[in-house]
C-alpha cells in the first residue's frame, strides 16, 4: 500500500502537477498529449511511486502511437526508457530520428543510455560534445554519473558543482537531486560530514523528496543507526513502494538482529523483483537474476 | 514585442515555458519633462507580471545599468577647436567603452512587497533605500536630489501586432504547437514578408481560424516548411494582403516595471558635457543553491547597511543569480538576435555585429520585395526581386553590400521638434543605434526614438522603416522618414489589403502626464 506524503515542497509540486494535468483533461492534439505525458513522466519520478512510473510509461507509449511523427514524444519515450532501465531501446529510438538524435537534447539522453550500458567512454565523449553546444545541469550531472562510475570522485564531484551552478531557485527538485548525488559520493568516499551536509541542503532545498529521504536513510544505516534506518526506509517505501526499498529494510532488520522482520521484507522484495520481471520490466532484473 | 518572450529560456510562446518574470519587455528613457530644475531622466524598464500584476517574483534581481557621457559627434554650430575635439573624444569613449564603469541599480523585492533598491556607483557614492511595491516614493540622493521611484504593476506600455510581426517572419509558435525537440521549425525557411505570400498557407490569414496567433493555436501540420511559389498573393481587386492587421496584441494587458526619474546631476557631475545617457537592464533569476534556507531572519543589512553597497558585496550578491534576459534597444533581441539565450549580452553586443549584417540581408530579402512591390524605395538592394526571397547567409563580406544602405543610411525624423534646442545633432544611423545595444537617450531631444524611447513611440513602424530609402527623393521631392509607415495616406494609396499602418498608432490607455507616466493597470 501506498501512503501520502505529508505537507511537503515536494507534495505540493505533485498537487500543482496533477491540477495541470486536470486542465490539460480535454485537449486534444500532439502537443497537448505530449504535456500530459510528460508531466505524468514527471509526477512519477518525483513521488517515486511504482506504479505511477509503470503508468507514465504506458501514457507515453500510448501517446506516441497517437502521434507517431511527432519529435517531443520520441524524446519522450527514450527518456521513460530510460526511466524504465531499457538503454537499448533509447538508442534504437534516438537512432531511428537523426534530427532529434543528434540534437542536443537527444546527445543528453544518449549518454546517459550508454552509461547505463557501461558504455562509459563513448558516454563521457557524447556528454561531453553536448555540454561543448550547451551547457546544462543535465548534462553536467550525466558526465558526473559517468565520473562516479569511472571512479574518479573528485570530478564527478566537480561536475555536479558545475551542475548545481546551471539551476536557479525554480528548478529546486533538481537541486536536491544533484545535492542528494553529491552526498551519495560524500558517502561512498567515507567523508559522512559531507554527505550530511550536502543532503541536509538537499532536504531544505526540496522537503518530501523521497529520493533523498532513501539517500538520508541509506547514511543512517552507514552510521550503524539502524532503528533509524529502518523508520525512514518504512516512511519512504510505505510512500513509494518500491522493491529496493524493501529489500534495504529487510537488511537493516537484518543487521539489527529482527530475524523475523527481514525474512519478511526480503520476502516482499523478491516476490515485487519477481512480478517486475514477470511483467517483462527490466527495471529490477539485475535484482531478479541476482537472487 | 520590443523585447517580448526572449530568450528561449523564458519564452512562454513555447507551451512547456510558463511565463516568467525574468522576461524583461522594454527599455524606455526621455527627458522628465520639468526641467525647471535641471535635465531629469526618466527610466523605465517593463518586465513580465509574473506572479501577478503589482506582485513582484522574490527570487528575481533586476538591474538597471547606466552611463552619461558627451555626444560622440560635432554638432552644427559646435567651434572645430581643441575642445569640441576633446569632448568628441570623450563621447567616443563613453559610447563605446562606458559599459565598463557603468552605475547601475539593482532592484529585488521581498516576501512582504519592499522593494530594496541599491544605487551603485554613482557620482555622488553609493546609496540604497526601501520603498514599498505598488506607491510613488521619492528617494534621496547624496546631496539631498529627489530621485521619484514606482515599483509596482501598470498597463503595457508597448503597443504592437505582435502576430502580425510574428506572420511577417514566419515565426512558427506564435501560430502553431512546434515540438520543442525542434528548434529548426521555429522560424520556417519561407521568405519574411510584409505582403502575403500567394501559397503560403502555413502563415497566410485563414478565415477558418480568424484568431489563429491571436491564442488560438494549432498542432504544426507535417511539412513541407517551405514556399515554393513565385508571388505574392491579390485578390479580386489586385490588392495584396498585408501580414499585419495593425491590431495591439497588448491591449488590456499589464506589465510589472520599475520607474525612476531623477536628475541628471545624479548620473553624472557635468550634467552640461555629458548630454547622452546610455540606459540598459537585466533580469537575473536567483541560482538555486542560494535560495536553501541558510539566510538569516534578520539580514545583516538591517544592522550594516554600508556593507551592502561595496563592490566585494555587489559581486557576491549578482554570484547568487544568473543573468537571463537583457534590453536595451528594441528589436535588438527579437529581430536581430534572434532571441538566442547566448546573445543576452547586454551594452557588449559588439561581436555580434557580424551577425547583425547578415540577418539584415536575410530580412532585407524578405522585406524589400514586399516594400518594392508596393511602390515604395527601398534600402535594401533586392537586384529588383519581384518577390520576397528566403536567403539565409553564412558570410559577412557576401551579405554586407546588400545591406549598406539600410546600416549606413541616416534615419530621417518626420520634423525637427526632436532637436529641441535646434543644435543641429546628427541624425543617428541604424549601425549607430543596435552596437551597442543601449538605450542611448539624448538630453538635448525629446528622447524619442532613435534619441531616447518615449512611451508614445511607434518602434515597431519605425524599425521597419530601416528598409525605406531615406537618402533618395521621390519624384514629388518628398522624402522618407521614420514615421512614413505610420501615415495613414500612404496607405490609404497603396494597393494592400487592410488598409492599415502595420502597428497600432496608439496604446490602448492614455499615458499619464505626470510621473509614473505609464498608465494605471488594467
Amino acid at each position: 500500500m501506498v501512503t501520502r506524503a505529508a505537507a511537503s515542497d515536494c507534495a505540493d509540486e505533485l498537487r500543482r502537477l496533477d491540477l495541470t494535468l486536470a486542465s490539460l483533461a480535454g485537449a486534444g492534439g500532439a502537443d497537448a498529449a505530449t504535456r500530459r505525458a510528460y508531466l505524468q513522466l514527471r509526477h512519477a519520478r518525483l513521488s517515486g511511486v511504482l506504479a505511477d512510473l509503470r503508468a507514465a510509461d504506458i501514457a507515453v507509449g500510448t501517446a506516441l502511437r497517437c502521434h507517431p511523427a511527432w519529435p517531443d514524444l520520441s524524446y519522450l519515450r527514450a527518456s521513460a526508457d530510460l526511466d524504465m532501465h531499457r538503454p537499448g531501446a533509447a538508442l534504437a529510438r534516438l537512432d531511428a530520428e537523426p534530427g532529434l538524435g543528434q540534437s542536443p537534447a537527444g546527445l543528453e539522453l544518449r549518454g546517459a543510455a550508454l552509461e547505463q550500458l557501461g558504455r562509459y567512454p563513448q558516454a563521457q565523449d557524447c556528454l561531453t560534445r553536448v555540454l561543448d553546444a550547451d551547457p546544462s545541469w543535465q548534462a553536467y550531472a550525466s558526465l558526473a554519473q559517468v565520473r562516479t562510475a569511472l571512479g574518479d570522485r573528485e570530478a564527478a564531484d566537480a561536475l555536479y558543482a558545475q551542475a548545481e551552478d546551471e539551476l536557479t531557485a525554480k528548478q529546486m527538485s533538481a537541486f536536491a537531486w544533484v545535492r542528494a548525488a553529491r552526498g551519495d559520493l560524500a558517502a561512498a568516499s567515507g567523508d559522512r560530514e559531507t554527505a550530511w551536509a550536502h543532503l541536509g541542503v538537499a532536504s531544505a532545498a526540496f522537503a518530501g523528496y523521497w529520493l533523498v529521504e532513501s539517500r538520508v536513510a541509506g547514511l543512517l544505516r552507514r552510521e550503524g543507526r539502524l532503528d533509524e534506518a529502518a523508520a525512514a526506509y518504512a516512511a519512504v517505501r510505505a510512500r513509494t513502494g518500491r522493491p529496493d526499498l524493501a529489500q534495504a529494510l529487510g537488511e537493516v532488520h537484518g543487521q539489527h538482529g529482527d530475524v523475523e522482520q527481514a525474512a519478511r521484507w526480503q520476502a516482499i522484495a523478491r516476490a515485487e523483483y519477481a512480478d517486475s520481471a514477470a511483467r517483462g520490466e527490466a527495471l529490477y532484473l539485475h535484482h531478479h537474476e541476482a537472487r | 514585442m520590443a523585447d517580448h518572450n526572449d530568450p528561449n529560456a523564458v519564452n512562454s510562446i513555447f507551451s512547456d515555458i510558463d511565463p516568467s518574470a525574468a522576461d524583461v519587455y522594454d527599455m524606455f528613457g526621455f527627458p522628465g519633462p520639468d526641467d525647471s530644475e535641471g535635465d531629469r531622466v526618466v527610466v523605465a524598464l517593463t518586465f513580465a507580471s509574473v506572479p501577478e500584476t503589482g506582485v513582484f517574483d522574490t527570487d528575481m534581481l533586476y538591474r538597471l545599468r547606466m552611463f552619461a557621457h558627451p555626444r560622440a559627434a560635432v554638432t552644427r554650430d559646435e567651434p572645430h577647436d581643441l575642445d569640441t575635439l576633446r569632448q568628441y573624444l570623450d563621447g567616443v569613449r563613453g559610447t563605446y567603452f562606458g559599459a565598463e564603469s557603468a552605475m547601475e541599480i539593482r532592484v529585488t523585492v521581498d516576501e512582504r512587497g519592499q522593494a530594496t533598491v541599491t544605487f551603485h556607483d554613482f557620482p555622488g557614492g553609493s546609496f540604497m533605500a526601501t520603498v514599498p511595491v505598488g506607491e510613488v516614493t521619492t528617494i534621496k540622493a547624496p546631496g539631498g536630489l529627489a530621485i521619484d521611484a514606482f515599483i509596482g504593476g501598470r498597463d503595457d506600455a508597448f503597443f504592437n501586432d505582435l502576430p502580425g510581426f510574428f506572420r511577417s517572419i514566419n515565426y512558427a509558435p506564435q501560430f502553431y504547437h512546434v515540438p520543442s525537440t525542434r528548434p529548426d521549425l521555429r522560424e520556417l525557411p519561407i521568405p519574411k514578408t510584409l505582403l502575403e505570400l500567394e501559397g503560403n498557407d502555413l502563415f497566410n490569414y485563414n478565415p477558418a481560424v480568424p484568431d489563429l496567433g491571436w491564442g488560438v493555436k494549432l498542432d504544426l501540420p507535417p511539412g513541407p516548411y517551405t514556399w515554393a511559389g513565385d508571388s505574392f498573393k491579390k485578390d479580386a481587386a489586385g490588392n495584396y494582403r498585408f501580414v499585419y492587421d495593425g491590431r495591439d496584441a497588448r491591449a488590456g494587458q499589464n506589465v510589472n516595471a520599475i520607474i525612476l526619474e531623477m536628475p541628471l546631476q545624479v548620473i553624472t557631475r557635468r550634467p552640461e558635457a555629458d548630454r547622452i545617457v546610455d540606459i540598459w537592464g537585466e533580469s537575473w533569476v536567483r541560482k538555486a543553491s542560494h535560495k536553501v534556507p541558510a539566510i538569516p531572519d534578520h539580514p545583516i543589512w538591517h544592522e550594516h547597511p554600508l556593507a551592502f553597497l561595496g563592490p566585494d558585496y555587489r559581486d557576491r550578491q549578482l554570484d547568487g543569480y544568473k543573468l537571463v534576459d537583457t534590453v536595451g534597444q528594441p528589436f535588438a533581441d527579437a529581430g536581430l538576435s534572434e532571441r538566442e539565450n547566448n546573445r543576452q549580452l547586454g551594452a557588449n553586443n559588439f561581436w555580434l555585429a557580424p551577425h547583425f549584417i547578415k540577418r539584415l540581408a536575410h530580412l532585407g530579402w524578405g522585406f524589400g520585395p514586399s516594400v518594392t512591390a508596393l511602390g515604395l524605395r527601398c534600402s535594401f538592394d533586392t537586384d529588383n526581386a519581384p518577390v520576397s526571397v528566403h536567403r539565409v547567409y553564412h558570410s559577412t563580406i557576401e551579405a554586407f553590400p546588400r545591406t549598406r544602405k539600410v546600416i549606413f543610411q541616416r534615419l530621417a525624423m518626420p520634423d525637427n521638434s526632436w532637436d529641441v534646442h535646434n543644435l543641429g545633432i546628427p541624425l543617428r544611423r541604424p549601425f549607430e543605434i543596435f552596437v551597442p545595444n543601449v538605450c542611448a537617450l539624448d538630453m538635448d531631444t525629446t528622447g524619442t526614438w532613435p534619441f531616447g524611447r518615449r512611451l508614445e513611440d511607434q518602434v515597431a513602424n519605425r524599425f521597419l522603416s530601416l528598409f525605406l530609402d531615406m537618402e533618395s527623393a521621390g519624384a514629388d521631392g518628398s522624402r522618407y522618414h521614420v514615421e512614413t509607415l505610420s501615415d495613414q495616406a500612404l496607405w490609404d494609396a497603396a494597393p494592400i489589403d487592410p488598409k492599415t499602418s502595420p502597428n497600432p498608432l496608439k496604446n490602448d490607455k492614455e499615458f499619464l502626464p505626470h510621473f509614473p507616466y505609464l498608465a494605471e493597470p488594467w
